[in-house]
């Protein structure tokens, strides 16, 4: 019917393409050029050129702060992340009794609005009375002012950011039921046991919503902003330990009016994704389940 | 094929569906602009943030008030969450949607009249007698006058007559010091085995430690660092002994995530506004009264608290929005907004009035003294890095209270990094 | 996984068959001891909003807080509906939710095949860019994007919340491509050779055989724009065209936050997305049938 695959490709990817054009690609180049002006946000931008670059690069602590706050959020949260929630979408895949009521309850925390259940969160790790400590000195564990302290804030956001996989969950939900049966039946008759089928048939099969989620976990995770946001009182503290990157960004931008310097925060911080992102396809792109492709 | 047909008319609806989804969203969309122009009348439109919803709700009691006066003239309200407010007017200034006139929050007003956003109003017709002292120069940059106040108010200190009587400690009185209030808080407090049961203070904030000693985080006049000076260095290291010399305060560890301390019977004083009353009159089961903030070095004064509100440059009507303005700050919306939104008044005629509003505690007319006799301390410079400089400090004073250290070398520190960052002396 | 129902067979038992039922049931304990104990885990947070909309308002301060009331207090539901345009909020969010979720599900769809099967020129280099588009933090486009649509003359609209659904979206492509990926190439060259379009094919072999990803993907879609509140924030001026999670925070206050009634709204707001998980998570199971597992 159509001329050529390539015509047929444009014609498919074709409402993208008119979005892209129309509502992105103009913001995003406006954005990269208020990130060389002295922009507020209110009335003109002066071009300053790479001032705000050099600026951030040299002169700007809490650049170098947020940034590494970030990385370390990334690095523990996202493996984490995800192995928690797939483990959560496999044990949910059984054919158990009450299957939908366990779904939907996991599924819970994602349904709450971050500020609410970052309050909750609050009440949780308060140190004197809170359950995580008290249960931690019910077993004679050492205790912890967690989001009071400038080493545990950030642990303790990847530990509420886990009770919330239930969001990549559903991703992987659907994923698990899309394994033919055939594939299992196949392994069984090879005498494959219950841990051989889950590492070579289940998790190769299902690599595509892994990487999925590898990939949007980490754009994710690198614009944290919310729950720090809350649970910092708007401050980033203690002592900037919870200082994220987009965190600071959206200070510089809506609190200090810096919205030219909050833009070049933007575009570094979007060439950094952006390399993590093309690393993680050169590495695993390849082993990903790629059979039916040409 | 049964299936295909099944997915075909399901396309089919979903086109369906979208489309009135979409003509749905377009008949609700009559554009403000053209709505009014037709009959000839004015629409001004006035950015708020919502302080609660009931209140919002009466806001537009006054507007409508207005209305009644000026024919012609239509008053709508736009609000926005208060911690949001500067999401939504950058997007609405950028887009060359500017709201008529809006209520500025201090910390931005420097910024709104560096880059133009606000009209000057220095040659209005402003009723400057009217006024109470201190009120016109809220709203002014380099004695220019670039917004007039609605509402201007400070904290006090609110106290639980109930534990005073049974500590047996004497109510404060309106001139009493900070050596009076920290007798007072050191017999307030109780420990019960270790813990703390009952403290003296709430949380007494920064701010206020800094203005009643004559500190302050920079100049007024934005030029010089003053978090270093020795009245500065004194309020901080007041504070934090109060936390962790005292023990009459709660650490940010023993009180995270409590909202009301006071008012679970668990605190005995609390800085208060008049903004609390109506909450601690309904929730509040003791007997309790306000007084003016206890005095350093500088007396029983305490930071203003106000409301400005500017209208903006771009406004297609300035006469009808000054009027607005002037009706709000100066004319009967002063006389209205006591009984209608509990909002404190600016004007010398009402002064009194203060003592009649809603839910006031017995010693409100000590709130309208210090109202009347100027005693209110104006403490944030108009400057544009004044809300960043304060974000930069802060975070020192909080590491002070909450591991103890010492605040001079701290603040000293934090002054010098602030100097040579922006410049200032 | 895979854990098969244990039925009594009535076969004679051998030694080793007990054993293998034995395991089965001791897997089976685990398994619910597992499902069990994490839901006491995730449930917390719904029964913690629920029993904060049920106290009244002095309870709400107490110290330590109580998980459940002392008092049942349906005041707060009460606030809810008289002090704010509730009702109203719900009839906007159901448009503007309606309206993205049909536009996000039929242009990512066709999107994401366009990526996932046809290899045309440039296709890479697109991909790389509409994964692209999500690294930008939106903080610094929401200035620009609002300056297009005040343009269009669409503020204070539902259009800028809709509209751009219809040209699919960024995240949804990326997981529907994947999706599409794992179909069995076979079934489409057959189609081919019988003569289909790869419309055709499209609609007729992926779209089916794709249920599981696009009900998660409409799922997703609605509940995010449902809990969406910057993009009503920035665009909406009306209180009577703000929808449900925009129009809840006005019981946050500039210094009070009245959390009663917040949480009663936030009770009311999710309950509907609630119900729709619990049915729409039967639709990934009766995927399988269709995605041809078992044929």
């Amino acid at each position: 019917m159509f001329k050529s695959k390539t015509f047929s490709f444009y014609m498919f990817i074709l409402p993208w393409l008119i979005g892209f054009f129309i509502f992105t690609a103009g913001p995003m180049i406006y954005s990269l050029y208020m990130s060389f002006t002295d922009y507020s946000g209110l009335g003109a931008a002066n071009w300053v050129g790479i001032e705000n670059y050099q600026k951030i690069f040299t002169e700007d602590p809490l650049f170098w702060q947020s940034l590494w706050n970030t990385f370390f959020y990334t690095i523990f949260g996202v493996p984490l992340g995800l192995v928690v929630g797939y483990l959560l979408a496999v044990l949910l895949n059984a054919k158990v009794k009450f299957m939908g009521a366990f779904r939907t309850i996991f599924y819970l925390p994602s349904l709450v609005p971050t500020v609410a259940s970052s309050l909750l969160w609050i009440l949780i790790f308060q140190p004197d009375f809170g359950i995580a400590n008290s249960i931690l000195s019910f077993f004679h564990l050492p205790t912890s002012n967690w989001l009071l302290s400038e080493e545990m804030v950030k642990p303790s956001l990847i530990i509420m950011s886990l009770w919330g996989a239930g969001g990549g969950m559903v991703i992987y939900l659907a994923g698990l039921q899309s394994v033919p049966a055939t594939l299992y039946e196949a392994a069984e008759l090879d005498g494959a046991g219950k841990l051989r089928k889950f590492w070579h048939v289940t998790v190769p099969m299902t690599s595509n919503v892994i990487f999925f989620n590898l990939i949007m976990g980490l754009i994710g995770a690198f614009q944290i902003f919310t729950q720090a946001y809350v649970v910092s009182n708007g401050n980033g503290g203690p002592n900037y330990k919870s200082l994220f990157y987009v965190f600071y960004l959206y200070q510089d931008a809506f609190k200090f009016f810096k919205m030219g310097y909050a833009s070049a925060l933007a575009w570094i911080l979007f060439i950094i994704i952006l390399i993590f992102t093309l690393i993680q396809f050169k590495v695993f792109g390849k082993k990903v389940y790629y059979e039916y492709d040409e | 094929m049964s299936k295909n047909k099944k997915g075909l008319s399901i396309l089919l609806l979903t086109f369906i569906f979208a489309l009135s989804a979409f003509l749905a969203g377009c008949s609700g969309s009559d554009s403000e602009k053209s709505s009014g122009d037709a009959k000839g009348d004015v629409t001004l439109r006035i950015l708020v943030w919502n302080n609660n919803p009931e209140g919002t709700k009466l806001e537009n009691e006054i507007f409508q008030a207005f209305e009644k006066e000026n024919p012609g003239v239509k008053v709508k309200m736009v609000y926005a969450p208060y911690d949001k407010f500067n999401d939504k007017f950058l997007t609405m200034s950028a887009g060359g949607d500017q709201p008529d006139l809006v209520w500025i929050q201090p910390a931005a007003f420097g910024q709104f009249v560096g880059k133009g956003v606000l009209m000057d109003l220095s040659d209005k017709d402003i009723k400057k007698d009217e006024y109470m002292p201190n009120v016109l120069e809220l709203g002014q940059v380099d004695s220019k006058q670039y917004a007039l106040i609605r509402d201007a108010s400070t904290f006090q200190m609110g106290y639980n007559k109930d534990m005073f009587d049974a500590a047996g400690v004497p109510y404060p009185t309106d001139e009493w010091t900070w050596d009076d209030f920290l007798a007072a808080a050191k017999k307030l407090t109780k420990v019960e085995g270790g813990k703390t049961v009952q403290f003296g203070m709430e949380n007494y904030y920064t701010g206020e430690l800094l203005v009643q000693n004559g500190g302050s985080f920079v100049s007024q006049d934005g030029k010089k660092v003053t978090i270093d000076s020795p009245e500065s260095i004194e309020a901080v290291q007041f504070g934090s002994d109060l936390i962790n010399k005292h023990k009459v305060q709660p650490t940010s560890a023993q009180s995270q995530g409590m909202s009301n301390l006071f008012l679970s019977g668990k605190a005995a004083m609390k800085l208060m506004g008049p903004w609390d009353w109506a909450d601690t009159a309904k929730n509040a089961t003791f007997k309790w009264d306000i007084v003016p903030m206890p005095a350093g070095k500088a007396g029983n004064v305490s930071a203003a608290a106000y409301l400005p509100i500017g209208i903006g440059k771009g406004t297609k009507h300035p006469e009808e929005a000054f009027k607005l303005l002037e009706f709000l700050s100066s004319g009967k919306g002063q006389d209205l907004q006591i009984d209608t939104i509990s909002a404190v008044p600016v004007v010398k005629r009402n002064a009194e009035k203060i003592v009649d509003m809603k839910n006031a505690p017995e010693n409100a007319d000590s709130l309208a003294t210090l109202l009347q006799e100027g005693k209110t301390v104006m403490n944030a410079p108009y400057t544009p890095e004044y809300a960043e400089i304060q974000s930069k400090i802060q975070p020192v004073i909080d590491n002070i209270n909450l591991k103890n250290l010492d605040a001079e070398k701290e603040l000293k520190k934090v002054a010098d990094q602030i100097r040579k960052e922006y410049g200032l002396e | 996984m895979e854990i098969a129902d244990v039925k009594a067979k009535p076969a004679l038992k051998t030694k080793k068959e007990s054993s293998i039922k034995r395991g089965k049931i001791l897997e089976r304990l685990l398994v619910y001891g597992l499902l069990i104990g994490l839901s006491i885990v995730f449930i917390f947070p719904f029964l913690w909003l629920i029993g904060t909309s049920l106290k009244p308002e002095n309870e709400a301060l107490t110290f330590p807080p109580t998980l459940i009331p002392n008092v049942w207090d349906f005041a707060n539901y009460k606030d809810v509906f008289t002090i704010v345009n509730f009702g109203q909020y719900y009839m906007n969010s159901i448009i503007v939710t309606v309206g993205t979720v049909l536009g996000t599900v039929l242009s990512s769809t066709l999107v994401a095949y366009g990526f996932a099967r046809i290899k045309g020129k440039g296709r890479d280099a697109w991909f790389v860019l509409l994964l692209a588009t999500m690294m930008l933090p939106p903080q610094v486009t929401m200035i620009p994007v609002y300056m297009i649509f005040a343009k269009l003359g669409w503020t204070n609209t539902f259009l800028p919340l809709v509209v751009p659904a219809f040209f699919g979206n960024a995240y949804f492509i990326f997981l529907l491509r994947q999706f599409f990926r794992t179909i069995p190439k076979e079934l489409e060259e057959s189609a081919y050779l019988d003569g289909c379009s790869t419309l055709g094919i499209f609609w007729r072999i992926v779209l089916p055989l794709s249920a599981p990803a696009i009900i998660t993907v409409a799922l997703l879609s609605f509940m995010w724009t449902w809990n969406d509140f910057l993009g009503p924030l920035i665009y909406l001026n009306d209180d009577a065209k703000y929808t449900l999670a925009l129009g809840i925070l006005q019981f946050k206050g500039a210094l009070l936050i009245e959390w009663g009634p917040m949480m009663a709204a936030s009770v009311l707001i999710i309950l509907p997305l609630i119900i729709m998980f619990f049915v729409g998570q039967r639709y990934f199971i009766e995927g399988i049938a269709t995605t041809g597992g078992k044929g």
